[in-house]
């Protein structure tokens, strides 16, 4: 039995051919393969670039195929996830992150926020500023008033 | 686990020794039986204020009861002073910055503790709901803005429409009039905006392109709208803008809720619990509607007037939208939250939201409360986490002391996560040798260290 595909037209009109039971996986694409005409290019994903697009594939595709049924197999693909956002910068994470939120992808939205909190684990409020790049708005008023508000969690 | 209780009627402490489990319904079924009661018919409390309504099958820990608690019991639910139910905390000034109640306070006694002065009893650990701190739930600038500017104003849709500037000028931007070609600085809106003739048309840019173009200062135009009760607010950039963001806002719903912040903030010494119980509510609402601003419309104009102009667009965190920060805090434990509350002033109005101290309390102190509403959780949380960590220090220092010190004195103080079983390991010295100094718990865990003198065998097992 063949399987249909499905292409996915990216922001940058980049065409990405995958298996249906890869694509509907999103739920934002099952309701766009069941609500609208399918344009001739492919699916329109307007808000999600190549980039982005060809991870969420990769991603897709390998948990889309791969079922776990026992323990081993869960923790196979876990390790898989693990590999897949160790090979992420900082940015694309968070691209990642709003293409999943985009393309109502659920696995992939909490496994990248969970990585985003992991990042921020155990840091100190200047590494996470620095990390990503965050300024401090605060009037030195307001930054004391914050700090002791929280100082029973710098103890 | 012993305990003490003591009648709300006579006032009479009594010791008694609950049995494993540690349940609930082992603590009512011991009381019942040292008084000869039936178990159904008893009420208790940590704090003759509270009643305790969980499961029957909830244990003492997930309650917060520990070996040497005190423990209120009545037989009638009016010998309660207040409502059988849980109240929201005590606030002197939830709203304003102001100085915080260091921890030390947790072990003041409440100010609206009950008559018994003479009462010289230690109280429950779930004593520690005083507030310690009352930490702002609407951003500085936002309620700063709202305070100044719109006191006063009757229509609904002119208060929406200075929130609506005020998120906007919270989020990065600043107002610029376009006939001037310059800032606006502070606050200001143009003259005559609030006239109801003509629709009010704002215009914003970012600091880092006042005086970069030679051709006109690259800005984003916001449009207002008013249709009934609603304010249509419509923004896109000046120039070649591609589409519009739009939002609609529901006046008769949002204003209310912001009114009530003012008000808060300038009678606050007149505030009293019912003020408090709609705390809450009016400020979920008014996070709701910052939410909804920043993110449909506040957040994308920002990002495309960056590219447009071809700035740098903001950081990639803060470019998420609320609901997915919020998501990322989720998964962070609650010391970690509270120190992403100091990065920057949107997170750490993203980090006061309620709900999500609720959340960290359940995963953190037990879900026993998790029905419960009207906290104020994150001082809830603190409280509960300073006492913890007093807890282990005290723990700590007492485990310093000389080896050869008599006999284990005192309350004991069962840290809920460090050692599960109630007692630390202790390896060498006399303490493997003795059998436990109380506690039937104990006795499980030395029982094994016990078989350590006379070491079992294992001959058949070879």
């Amino acid at each position: 039995m063949s399987t249909k595909k499905i292409t996915l037209l990216s922001s940058d009109r980049e065409q990405f051919i995958v298996d249906e039971a890869v694509a509907i996986q999103s739920q934002t694409i099952k309701n766009l393969i069941e609500d609208t005409v399918p344009d001739e290019d492919g699916i329109p994903l307007p808000v999600v670039h190549s980039r982005i697009l060809a991870k969420v594939t990769e991603y897709l595709t390998k948990h889309a195929n791969y079922k776990p049924h026992n323990d081993a197999a869960k923790e196979e693909l876990k390790n898989w996830d693990v590999k897949f956002l160790g090979k992420l910068d900082n940015n694309t994470l968070f691209d990642l992150i709003l293409a999943a939120n985009y393309l109502d992808i659920k696995g992939l939205l909490d496994l990248t926020c969970q990585a985003v909190a992991d990042l921020m684990k155990g840091m100190s409020v200047e590494e996470v500023r620095k990390l990503f790049n965050i300024e401090n708005d605060f009037t030195p008023e307001e930054e004391e008033a914050v700090r002791k508000e929280n100082q029973w969690a710098f103890d | 686990m012993r305990l003490r209780i003591r009648s709300m009627e006579s006032k009479e402490t009594l010791k008694i020794e609950t049995p494993p489990p540690f349940s609930l319904q082992t603590l009512k079924d011991a009381i019942a039986e040292k008084i000869s009661v039936p178990p159904e018919t008893l009420i208790i409390s940590l704090n003759r204020k509270d009643t305790i309504d969980a499961a029957p099958h909830e244990s003492l820990n997930s309650l917060g009861i520990t070996s040497g608690d005190l423990i209120f019991y009545s037989l009638g639910p009016n010998n309660f002073s207040e409502a059988t139910t849980y109240k929201p905390p005590q606030t002197s000034n939830h709203q304003v910055l102001t100085e915080i109640e260091t921890p030390k306070a947790l072990d003041q006694p409440k100010e609206d503790k009950l008559n018994s002065s003479d009462d010289t009893m230690e109280e429950g650990p779930d004593d520690v709901d005083v507030p310690i701190a009352t930490s702002s739930s609407v951003p500085c600038l936002l309620r700063k803005i709202l305070m100044e500017e719109s006191v006063g104003l009757e229509e609904e849709h002119k208060l929406l429409t200075i929130a609506v500037h005020a998120v906007f000028l919270e989020s990065g931007f600043v107002g610029f009039d376009q006939t001037e070609q310059k800032k606006i600085d502070g606050f200001h809106l143009p003259l005559g905006w609030a006239s109801n003739l003509v629709p009010l048309s704002l215009q914003y840019t970012v600091p880092p392109l006042l005086g970069r173009c030679v051709d006109g200062v690259e800005t984003v135009v916001l449009r207002f709208q008013v249709l009934g009760k609603f304010l249509n607010v419509r923004g896109s950039l000046s120039k070649n803008g591609v589409g519009w963001y739009k939002l609609c806002l529901d006046g008769s719903r949002i204003a209310p809720s912001i009114r009530f912040v003012q008000s808060n903030q300038v009678l606050v010494e007149s505030m009293d619990n019912k003020d408090r119980t709609s705390k809450f509510f009016h400020e979920k609402e008014v996070f709701g509607f910052w939410k909804i601003v920043k993110d449909e419309i506040a957040l994308p104009l920002l990002i495309d007037l960056c590219v447009k102009s071809g700035l740098e667009p903001p950081p990639c965190f803060l470019c998420l939208p609320t609901d997915l920060k919020l998501r990322i805090l989720e998964y962070l434990p609650g010391d970690d939250i509270a120190r992403a509350s100091c990065v920057n002033t949107e997170l750490r109005y993203i980090a006061s939201h309620n709900d999500l101290w609720k959340q960290k309390f359940s995963e953190e102190f037990g879900s026993s409360l998790k029905h419960v509403n009207g906290y104020n959780w994150k001082d809830k949380f603190i409280g509960h986490w300073e006492r913890r960590k007093s807890c282990e220090r005290a723990r700590r220092q007492r485990f310093r002391r000389p080896l050869f010190h008599p006999r284990f004195e005192g309350p004991v103080f069962v840290p809920r996560r460090r050692y599960p079983f109630g007692f630390p390991r202790i390896i060498g010295g006399d303490h493997d040798m003795f059998p436990p100094p109380y506690g039937s718990r104990r006795t499980i865990q030395f029982g094994a260290r016990t078989m350590s003198i006379s070491p079992p065998c294992h001959l058949d097992e070879i």
